[in-house]
């Protein structure tokens, strides 16, 4: 062992020469490295330097060439071209006095448009050949500055411009370069060379002059920099010692510092050695003891002798070769079995039991697992069969469990049986989920709703459950759903539109719920109300459920009632037209009648006669009145009431009716009152006649609900925001009232406020109910209040149009009827069905001569074979064999000849429905007279026409 | 038209026959005698004249003055049945390019003159070779007076335009008008301009109005601050322009900046060849106070001859109303300057330059667009205009010149 080297001479025999050669090679590398460096930084120098003379020289050529222009632009230099004359007196002086560089040395010339010179100073013999036309095309052509450098020199060409093009040339030539550019201080060479090695620029003019030649072995051994630049070359170059020059001093510094760090080596290698050596041996007292006594000791005090290392390594490896490779795998594999949830056990094979983990001691102790049992399990289990299900009961209060037995056979490396690992897995929890799920299926199969499960994930969403009942409604096997895409709803013939919302609700995974009409396979219609359900599982949408129910019996139920609706609307429209026209009907005959009336009233009557036909006059009225009142209601429900918007003068129109109705008033022994507050201007828009209508309405009610007292009537106008005027009026009486409770009943339809009322008062019913329709119509309403016993209060409002003063000057208002002058006797053809009518018309115009036929056809003929002139028409509208629309059209189109063309056409008609004004006037015809009316109205419109 | 019987043919075909022959015998008797004169070429007159620097819109309407002449000759069989043509050239102003010019048409055999355009010193640049080739030059613009009064004698120029010292004393007579004492004068640093002083000094002297100031602009000078100033202080009362229009704009705004923008200005032709109202602005021609002489305007002048040119003008270069046509007086000088050639060559029956000056030098009276000319020319006065065809003018509010009576 003592033959062996101590740590210290070990470590200097393998240290120091291989310390040395590195230190070699490290100073060599730094060397060569610093060197390399210097080099480099001097050759970019050069490149910078090159760079810089580069740019001096361009800097001069622009800041000449831009001097040049500021010259050739001066005013007196470019009049010198047009001023021929007289320039000799200044150009000269001016031209001489003109320097570009600080050379005297240079040739400036003034030229022509076409080259020819002006002027020129140094010119002649100086500029070489090859300049002196070079510079004319850019220049004087293009109207361009120009630049050339050669190794003969510079030249500089700038047009002198007039109106944007060159009438000359400014032209500055300098043989030599060296005094053209401003040279930059710096202690490397810098040269302009020409192409044939003529230095044409030098920064060191005194070492290497210009013009002389550029000797390329002059500069062995510089650094040297070159660039081209238009044919020549610009060089930078410094001698290369300059590299070295700045790194020599840096020599001796890395000498000192190589030999330093050798002798810092020696010394700590020394120092290293001996410090290891002491701690070796004192790890390796440690561990001796440790051993001897098997107990962990300290180290002690170290000691320095190397060959201890060679025993403590050797001792330390043992030691903890015999502590590791116990304890670690046993540890961990206990642990893996310990952790599985399987129960396991393995047995060899005498049944002993060589290692359980710890579910099986769990169980074990829970449920009585003994040996016997194990035995039992084994033994069952080499009979053959795969799997074992054994029950346990537990021992207190937990639930009974199901293991599932199986077993492996233990086998050592040469493959001999040493014993039996028997594996138990719990599987009570899987039993009573599937027992769950049996549950669940048995209640979608006996379901009586048609069920469908679709599958979320998959492309077209298949089918892949239906319940029996699905089958039951729709007709179609299992077998021919499951798979099939959409909910199968295509395949029951489900309309495109619903199938486009199935699947945007599918697409979307949102629940969807609508009543779609399908076919069954046996292709029987049926309603099925489809309630579509997603399914999520961690929030990802997986399933759909959907319901299927065949709702076919409420959709008709459904359908019949809307069927009934429409069917009982429809019978209300007709109601109202067949009122409408029945009414319309009415007024022929009544029409009649009242003619004959009034014909009969002519006469002379005794006094008894007289009153049976006043009376039947009144009759007549109330008929009128009442048939009048159905008309306009029959038109108020049918939609046909339009309300006419005239200017008229709302106080004047009050006061009539007041006028009116005070007589009435008188005659039954009540006072009528009248309150009006109207604002200045009192010309307004509306309907008069339907305002007539409601007042008299109202009035007519009053009078006839009043036995004694006051009726009051109050009209104002009032300002609406919109620029109308809203008209506030209301019909006051004191009279028999009415119970609250029946207030608001007196406006429907055929209403009073009893039976008992109708007997004692007459009237339609119709009449409060059409007041109010009217109001509304009229951007109003009406409205009661009243107190049985005492009276009534009917109040109503309307809108008015605002009639503004510039418009009303010019507009006709409540025209006075006309003055007819006496009237000359007229020729009236007229023409009309109704024999009635026929005699009423022509007694009423006994003071025109007057013909009468019974349709169009007639009259035509009439009025084609008759030689005298008719001066008018009175034209019923509907007729047999040719109608007044008709007859008029050809009147106006010339089939009773010219002279008819435009013989004044009058409508008789008794249709009051509206449009029938339009009609006429359509049809050619020039007025309107509707049925019944009196003699007045006839005879003032057949005098209109007169004139 | 002449009706030809049948009895008459025989023997005018004979005559024409005769005729024919003639004709070959002479045109080949010219071709013997070295004229190279090609009869199936045209004649051709040139004009070089500034068509795109200073005085462009100047030289355009001599160009059109001249083509509208020509269309009428022609249309009447051209000169000794010879087609007339018209060849173009650019001097920009620049008297070598005109002499150039000048240089290369006297090549051409076919020339019958040339007409030359604005700047006086061009045309006495162009005025020894003109004598040496012995071209005949028609002036229809420049004013100079040594354009004309050159001393060559013969005198191969014949000036239908200003001549410097009418214009110069009807300068003066405006002036003293207006109740100017005391004037300044700006003129071009040219021959022109110097053509000008001489005449300005003797009228202003004979009308007893003081010169208080004169300065010289240069061509394309930009400021004019020094010079205004020097007018300012010595008080003038009204300036004399003579500059074309570039110097005038120059000028103008001098004259703006100036405590009396409003110091009357009495221009010479020269800023009617260029846009000066465009390149001045209107808002500061409005302010300006100035007056142009002017020989020629629709407004006043209407003879035939001005009606002729009028629709000739509006037929070629469309309906441009009868004001707002630029630079109206090159184009009237030109168009009667070219009538008056032509009246010489057929009043002569030749095409050489020697009887063509001789003609014009003895025409009959030809009425032009200008005035009536009778004669316009003699042996010892080139000049077509007297001192009372001028008139002054204004700018209306368009920019155009129009006559003061008219403004």
């Amino acid at each position: 062992m003592n033959t062996r080297p101590t740590l210290y001479q070990q470590l200097q025999r393998h240290i120091v020469p291989r310390l040395l050669i590195s230190l070699f090679i490290v100073g060599a590398l730094l060397c060569s490295t610093i060197f390399y460096f210097a080099q480099k930084q001097i050759t970019s120098e050069q490149q910078k330097f090159t760079e810089y003379l580069k740019a001096d020289l361009q800097y001069s050529l622009e800041n000449t060439q831009q001097l040049m222009q500021g010259i050739a632009s001066n005013d007196l230099l470019i009049n010198s071209f047009i001023d021929v004359q007289q320039r000799k007196n200044y150009l000269p002086v001016f031209f001489q006095s003109l320097k570009f560089t600080r050379t005297e040395q240079f040739s400036l010339g003034l030229f022509q448009f076409d080259g020819t010179p002006i002027i020129s100073k140094n010119w002649q013999g100086v500029v070489p050949e090859t300049f002196s036309h070079a510079w004319q095309y850019t220049t004087l052509q293009r109207t361009e500055p120009y630049r050339q450098v050669t190794n003969e020199g510079v030249l500089i060409a700038v047009p002198v411009i007039i109106a944007n093009q060159a009438e000359g040339a400014l032209v500055l030539f300098l043989p030599s370069m060296q005094d053209f550019i401003n040279t930059r201080d710096n202690d490397a060479f810098q040269f302009i060379v020409s192409n044939s090695d003529t230095i044409l620029y030098s920064s060191h003019p005194d070492k290497f002059a210009p013009g002389s030649t550029y000797v390329h072995h002059d500069f062995m051994g510089w650094v040297t920099k070159r660039q081209s630049w238009l044919g020549l070359s610009l060089v930078s170059q410094a001698p290369l010692f300059r590299a070295f020059n700045n790194v020599l001093w840096l020599i001796p510094a890395i000498l000192m510092t190589l030999g330093s760090a050798i002798l810092v080596s020696i010394y700590t290698s020394n120092q290293a050695a001996r410090l290891s050596a002491s701690t070796l041996q004192s790890l390796h007292d440690a561990i001796r003891r440790s051993t001897t006594k098997k107990t962990a000791t300290s180290s002690d005090a170290p000691a320095n002798e190397p060959q201890e290392l060679f025993a403590i390594r050797a001792d330390f490896d043992s030691l903890i070769q015999n502590l590791m490779s116990m304890s670690l795998s046993n540890k961990q594999f206990a642990n893996v079995i310990d952790s599985l949830e399987e129960v396991l056990v393995v047995v060899d094979e005498n049944n002993n039991k060589l290692m359980i983990n710890r579910t099986f001691s769990e169980y074990a102790t829970e449920f009585e697992i003994t040996d016997s049992e194990l035995l039992s399990i084994r033994t069952k289990l080499e009979s053959g069969i795969d799997h074992l299900e054994r029950h346990y009961l537990a021992k207190p209060i937990a639930l009974p469990i199901t293991i599932r037995w199986t077993m492996l056979p233990l086998t050592d490396d040469t493959r001999k049986q040493l014993g039996t690992i028997l594996v138990g897995n719990d599987t009570t929890q899987k039993k009573s989920l599937e027992n769950r799920i049996n549950v669940i299926s048995h209640a979608m199969k006996s379901a009586t709703v048609a069920l469908l499960i679709a599958d979320a994930q998959a492309d077209g969403y298949p089918a892949i459950y239906v319940n029996p009942h699905f089958t039951t409604v729709t007709g179609y096997a299992e077998n021919r759903v499951l798979g099939q895409p959409n909910l199968f709803l295509q395949g029951m013939k489900t309309p495109e539109d619903k199938l486009v919302e199935v699947n945007a609700a599918l697409s979307s995974g949102s629940p969807f719920t609508d009543t779609i009409l399908c076919y069954r396979q046996n292709n029987v219609p049926f309603y099925n109300q489809v309630i579509l359900t997603p399914v999520f599982t961690d929030k990802i949408l997986t399933h759909f459920v959907v319901f299927f129910q065949d709702v076919t019996e409420q959709e008709q139920t459904q359908q019949f009632l809307e069927d009934a609706k429409q069917r009982a609307e429809e019978s209300a429209r007709l109601k109202s037209g067949f009122l409408a026209s029945m009414s319309h009907e009415v007024r022929t005959p009544l029409h009649g009648v009242s003619g004959a009336l009034q014909l009969v009233n002519k006469t002379a009557m005794t006094k008894e006669q007289l009153r049976y036909v006043n009376l039947a006059k009144d009759s007549l009225r109330n008929l009128q009145h009442i048939v009048d009142d159905i008309l306009d209601f029959s038109k108020i429900e049918a939609g046909q009431l339009g309300m006419e918007k005239i200017a008229y003068d709302l106080p004047l129109l009050i006061q009539t009716i007041y006028e009116q109705n005070s007589i009435t008033c008188q005659q039954k022994g009540l006072s009528l009152l009248l309150e009006t507050n109207f604002q200045p201007h009192t010309l307004v828009i509306g309907d008069p006649v339907r305002l007539r209508q409601i007042l008299g309405n109202l009035l007519s009610n009053a009078v006839k609900f009043t036995e004694k007292g006051t009726i009051t009537m109050k009209m104002t106008l009032l300002r609406s925001r919109n620029s109308n005027w809203i008209l506030k009026g209301s019909v006051e009486d004191t009279g028999i009232g009415i119970g609250a409770e029946n207030l608001d009943s007196i406006f429907e339809v055929f209403r009073q406020e009893d039976i008992s009322t109708t007997r004692r008062f007459g009237g339609t019913g119709l009449g409060l109910s059409i007041s109010r329709q009217l109001c509304r119509l009229l951007g109003g309403d009406l409205s009661a209040a009243s107190e049985k016993g005492k009276g009534s209060q009917f109040i109503f409002t309307m809108t008015l149009g605002h009639m503004n003063a510039m418009a009303s000057t010019s507009q006709e208002v409540d025209q006075p009827n006309p003055q007819y002058r006496p009237i000359s006797t007229a020729k009236v053809l007229i023409v009309e069905d109704n024999e009635i009518n026929q005699l009423i018309a022509r007694e009423h115009l006994s003071q025109h001569k007057t013909m009468t036929t019974r349709h169009g056809k007639e009259a035509l003929e009439a009025l084609n074979r008759m030689k005298l002139t008719f001066d008018m028409i009175l034209m019923d509208c509907h007729m047999p064999e040719m109608d007044g629309f008709e007859t008029t059209k050809r009147i106006r189109n010339g089939e009773a000849g010219d002279k008819y063309k435009h013989v004044p056409i009058i409508a008789l008609t008794a249709n009051a429905m509206k449009g029938d004004r339009e009609q006429c006037y359509c049809a050619g015809m020039d007025d309107y007279i509707s049925k019944p009316f009196t003699a007045k109205e006839l005879l003032d419109t057949v005098a209109k026409y007169m004139h | 038209m002449i009706s030809i019987t049948g009895n008459f043919r025989p023997t005018m075909r004979f005559l024409f026959l005769c005729l024919i022959g003639v004709c070959a015998l002479l045109s080949g008797q010219f071709d013997s005698l070295a004229a190279p004169v090609n009869f199936d070429q045209p004649v051709v007159v040139a004009l070089d004249a500034d068509l795109s620097a200073v005085a462009a819109e100047g030289g355009e309407a001599l160009r059109r003055g001249i083509e509208i002449a020509l269309a009428e000759i022609n249309a009447q069989g051209g000169l000794l049945g010879r087609k007339v043509i018209l060849t173009v050239s650019d001097h920009r102003g620049n008297p070598a390019r005109g002499a150039k010019h000048v240089e290369a048409l006297a090549e051409n055999n076919n020339l019958l003159a040339i007409f030359g355009g604005a700047h006086t010193p061009v045309i006495l640049a162009q005025l020894p070779l003109l004598h040496r080739h012995n071209i005949l030059m028609m002036d229809p613009w420049a004013a100079g007076t040594s354009v004309t009064q050159n001393g060559y004698l013969p005198n191969n120029i014949f000036r239908v335009s200003f001549n410097d010292k009418q214009v110069c004393q009807e300068l003066i007579g405006s002036a003293k008008k207006q109740g100017i004492k005391r004037v300044a004068l700006v003129l071009e640093r040219t021959a022109w301009g110097r053509s000008n002083y001489q005449s300005l000094v003797e009228h202003a002297q004979q009308n007893d109005i003081n010169i208080v100031s004169t300065q010289w602009i240069n061509w394309r000078q930009k400021q004019f601050a020094t010079e205004i100033n020097h007018i300012e202080q010595k008080q003038a009362q009204g300036i004399i322009l003579v500059a074309n229009a570039p110097e005038s704009v120059v000028v103008s705004n001098a004259v703006l900046n100036t405590q009396n923008p409003t110091l009357p200005i009495l221009s010479h032709n020269g800023l009617a060849g260029g846009n000066f109202a465009r390149e001045l602005g209107m808002e500061k021609l409005r302010q300006l106070n100035i007056t142009v002489i002017q020989s020629f305007h629709f407004l006043r002048q209407r003879n035939p001859a001005s009606l002729r040119l009028l629709k000739g003008y509006q037929d070629l270069y469309g309906p441009i109303d009868k004001t707002a046509i630029p630079a109206v007086v090159g184009l009237a000088h030109a168009y009667d300057a070219m009538h008056l050639l032509a009246a010489a060559v057929k009043q002569s029956h030749s095409l050489e330059t020697d009887a063509v000056r001789q003609a014009l030098e003895n025409l009959n009276p030809v009425q032009g667009a200008v005035k009536n000319y009778a004669p316009p020319f003699t042996t010892n006065n080139h000049e077509a205009f007297a001192v009372d065809d001028y008139f002054m003018t204004s700018f209306n509010n368009d920019g155009y010149l129009v006559p003061l009576a008219h403004k």
